[in-house]
């Protein structure tokens, strides 16, 4: 009996730890050196538009001592395919500090082969809104009024979606630690 | 000929009824709160001696969240719960939902539950899952049949 009481108040504990719904921005660091973020779990894409906002701190300014790895695309958010692995078929938004802005690009992979497609620039600081809509056969980026279609390679729809965090590189992992700030709808 | 394979499935049908009645049919309806909205709707199985149960269950939006417009409107599978801690009136129980949402994403919700008894036929199911990468509540009424 005591063992289920104290279950409950630990269980009450968490639930009470929720934030407000209209606060929550998780913060995605990337450690210096790492490549992966903190926050990084298994979990399911279950709609088929996967939308959400996304802010960058002054932490995403970063210069390669090599200039020829400044291109190489971080990776903020998105998803594998049905039942694929997320280098054969999946669809993310990526990102990098270039020509002294953070320019996003739609990120695919179509039966193993990548697809990029420049979106637009964010400042540092700047929220901005992402939508990847799932369709039957091609992945609609939406961002700032900016659409981009491109198809989709899976040859499956009824299965698992797995979600695809911040990622850092291309080769090289963060310089510094690196903070972006996601509130998921 | 015939009736005596009449009578043999008969009786087997009233024995393995007894045998099923004895691992505890249950059905209950179900409310879940999520960071998305309102979902309902029940789950029906069986439930072993132990509290082992093992059931089929099937969600609905009822409302949508202005704060988060998904479009989720089904999430329908099968769930178990395995008994953690339990005596005579509460059942703490580790619970796994897995299921289609949407009839197209395979989803696996892991989750807690507390069961209280009423009475021998009723039992108060309170549960916390994680759900949309957030916690999510529920509570459900078990009658068992």
């Amino acid at each position: 009996m005591k063992k289920i009481l104290v279950a409950l108040f630990v269980a009450t504990l968490l639930m009470a730890c929720e934030p407000v719904i209209d606060n929550i921005f998780d913060v995605y660091t990337i450690k210096a050196g790492e490549h992966y973020t903190s926050i990084r779990h298994t979990e399911f894409l279950q709609t088929t538009i996967l939308q959400f906002d996304a802010r960058f701190g002054e932490s995403a300014i970063y210069t390669f001592a090599d200039p020829g790895f400044q291109d190489s695309k971080n990776k903020l958010m998105g998803f594998s395919d049905c039942n694929s692995l997320h280098h054969e078929n999946s669809a993310r938004f990526a990102w990098q500090w270039y020509n002294n802005k953070i320019e996003i690009y739609a990120y695919c992979y179509h039966n193993g082969d990548r697809v990029e497609e420049f979106l637009g620039v964010v400042e540092p600081g700047e929220t901005a809104r992402y939508q990847i809509e799932l369709t039957a056969k091609a992945y609609v980026f939406r961002f700032k009024g900016k659409e981009v279609t491109i198809d989709r390679g899976a040859n499956c729809s009824t299965g698992t979606y797995l979600m695809l965090w911040p990622y850092f590189g291309g080769q090289l992992p963060a310089p510094h630690d690196i903070s972006i700030y996601i509130r998921r709808f | 000929m015939k009736k005596t394979a009449l009578l043999v499935a008969l009786i087997s049908v009233i024995v393995l009824f007894q045998k099923v009645c004895a691992q505890n049919l249950f059905i209950a309806p179900m409310a879940e709160s999520t960071i998305v909205g309102l979902q309902y709707g029940g789950y029906s199985g069986y439930i072993t001696k132990k509290s082992f149960s093992i059931a089929a269950f099937y969600l609905r939006c009822k409302t949508q969240s202005e704060i988060w417009p998904s479009q989720q409107v089904l999430f329908y599978g099968i769930q178990s719960s395995l008994p953690i801690v339990r005596n005579q009136k509460l059942i703490f129980s580790g619970t796994l939902r897995a299921g289609l949402a949407n009839n197209q994403f395979m989803v696996v919700v892991p989750g807690v539950e507390t069961r209280i008894r009423i009475t021998t036929r009723f039992h108060s199911v309170l549960g916390a899952s994680w759900r949309y990468g957030h916690a999510a509540i529920n509570t459900s009424l078990m009658i068992k049949l």
